[in-house]
């Protein structure tokens, strides 16, 4: 059987290859992607422009939801909780930790807000912890830090409006 | 003036009862009986049953009919637990940790387009098109512990995690759908090319899944590029990974068949000669317009 499986094999390839290497008969039928789409900016999957954010924003921009993970300092840990051999045995918790001063991808208007609100999470050191292990994937506990620290960006980020003259005066009157 | 008419009617007429005066519609018998009134309805009537106690049954059922109750096949519930499973299509489910096991064991080659027929060339997924099967599913188990590029085309993904997991190594997903007789055709592809028949032409998929290979969410083979490009980063963001440089990924990734293609490298209408390794293609005009369209 296993004569026959690499005889399959090795036919397929030597099929393939020749094509590959002869290098350019490209099939096209009435349904091939320049006709399905000849408006798109480019048909390749890969490589192309893009709309979402790519890149940092500056200091004086409001926060952009772009988050650099070469600058954050990822650790992976053992998960609490039940779960017998598993849980001692895998590390899916994950740790981030980032310096805020030192970040330049967060707008620096929002910094001293942020400090001031997450005083809990942030070290002597300052440097800003978060950790989650609440799901059995390391990746979906990764993406649920980078989640929550977007969202407190955010929420640092929203400054309430204030209280116009009119209504300090009917708020004096009454 | 009515004197007048009836002393017409006396000149006119043969004979002149109390039936033949012409009268207001409604007070005549005919009239009468194909409209009672609610009297004579009630005498009419049964005084036992559901219109004499005020509990008619919803509209559509006759009362009297009835008998009282309601018919037999409104009083047992319906629980349509299977509801649908006639025409429904299934998948089989391989886990990015049997692709990684696979990979290791040398059983797949990655530097080659991992598609349905490499896959069962590993004979380890028996694929049935008659039974409603339509190919393979990517199950996000072993999500942690995947680490090759690959370029895979599988035929349904449900989960967001395993299409991360798999962009995060630097690889490339699609999702393709090949209709029953091109199935058949990829299942055991040494078996279909003894048949002698032509490659077939992919069909388009049927309706209510042409919603999924239209996403670029599942980033389905009929999507818009633009948008897979989008969800690539959107993804490469959520989950916090950085995408491999375009530039430097080998030509590898950048294959994709056509949507009417099945095998890669040879196109619909070919007919394949595995004992004299000859391949024969159609020179006449309608068949090549058939397997162009």
């Amino acid at each position: 059987m296993n004569i026959i499986s690499n005889f399959v094999f090795r036919q397929s390839i030597c099929l393939s290859t020749r094509h590959l290497l002869i290098n350019s008969r490209t099939y096209k039928s009435n349904l091939s992607y320049d006709k399905l789409f000849p408006n798109s900016k480019s048909l390749d999957i890969l490589s192309g422009p893009i709309t979402a954010p790519t890149n940092e924003s500056t200091g004086k921009d409001k926060f952009n939801g772009f988050i650099p993970t070469d600058k954050l300092d990822i650790t992976h840990r053992h998960a609490r909780g039940p779960g017998g051999q598993h849980v001692n045995k895998t590390l899916s918790g994950v740790e981030i930790r980032f310096h805020i001063d030192s970040a330049t991808w967060i707008p620096d208007w929002i910094k001293p807000r942020f400090r001031d609100m997450y005083q809990s999470r942030i070290n002597r050191d300052g440097y800003f912890i978060i950790f989650s292990d609440e799901t059995r994937h390391r990746l979906l506990n990764q993406a649920q830090c980078l989640d929550r620290i977007r969202a407190l960006i955010r929420d640092a980020s929203i400054i309430p409006k204030g209280l116009s003259e009119e209504e300090r005066k009917t708020i004096e009157q009454r | 003036m009515p004197i007048e008419r009836g002393l017409q009617y006396l000149r006119h007429m043969q004979r002149v009862t109390l039936k033949n005066l012409p009268m207001p519609l409604e007070k005549t018998d005919k009239w009468k009986k194909e409209h009672p009134d609610e009297n004579t309805i009630k005498s009419i009537m049964s005084r036992k049953g559901p219109i004499s106690r005020n509990s008619l049954p919803p509209y559509g059922i006759d009362p009297i009919q009835a008998e009282g109750r309601l018919p037999w096949i409104l009083t047992v519930p319906k629980e349509p637990y299977y509801e649908g499973v006639e025409e429904a299509r299934q998948y089989l489910p391989i886990s990015l940790r049997t692709l990684q096991r696979l990979i290791d064991l040398r059983r797949i080659n990655p530097d080659k387009p991992v598609d349905l027929p490499v896959l069962c060339n590993t004979k380890l997924f028996s694929i049935q098109p008659d039974q409603r099967q339509f190919g393979l599913q990517l199950t996000d188990e072993g999500a942690d512990l995947f680490s090759t590029p690959i370029n895979l085309e599988i035929q349904w993904v449900a989960s967001e995690l395993a299409i991360a997991a798999i962009e995060r190594c630097g690889g490339v997903l699609t999702t393709r759908y090949f209709d029953p007789i091109s199935l058949s055709a990829l299942v055991d592809a040494k078996k279909f090319f003894e048949r002698g028949e032509p490659i077939p032409r992919c069909d388009t998929p049927p309706i209510n899944a042409i919603e999924y290979y239209t996403d670029p969410k599942q980033r389905g083979y009929l999507a818009n590029p633009d948008l897979i490009r989008e969800e690539r980063q959107r993804l490469a963001q959520k989950y916090g990974y950085k995408l491999p440089d375009s530039s430097k990924l080998s030509p590898l990734f950048h294959l994709r068949k056509d949507p009417r293609q099945i095998f890669y490298g040879l196109e619909p209408g070919w007919l394949i000669n595995l004992k004299d390794q000859t391949i024969l293609k159609p020179t006449d005009n309608k068949y090549q317009t058939f397997y162009h369209s």
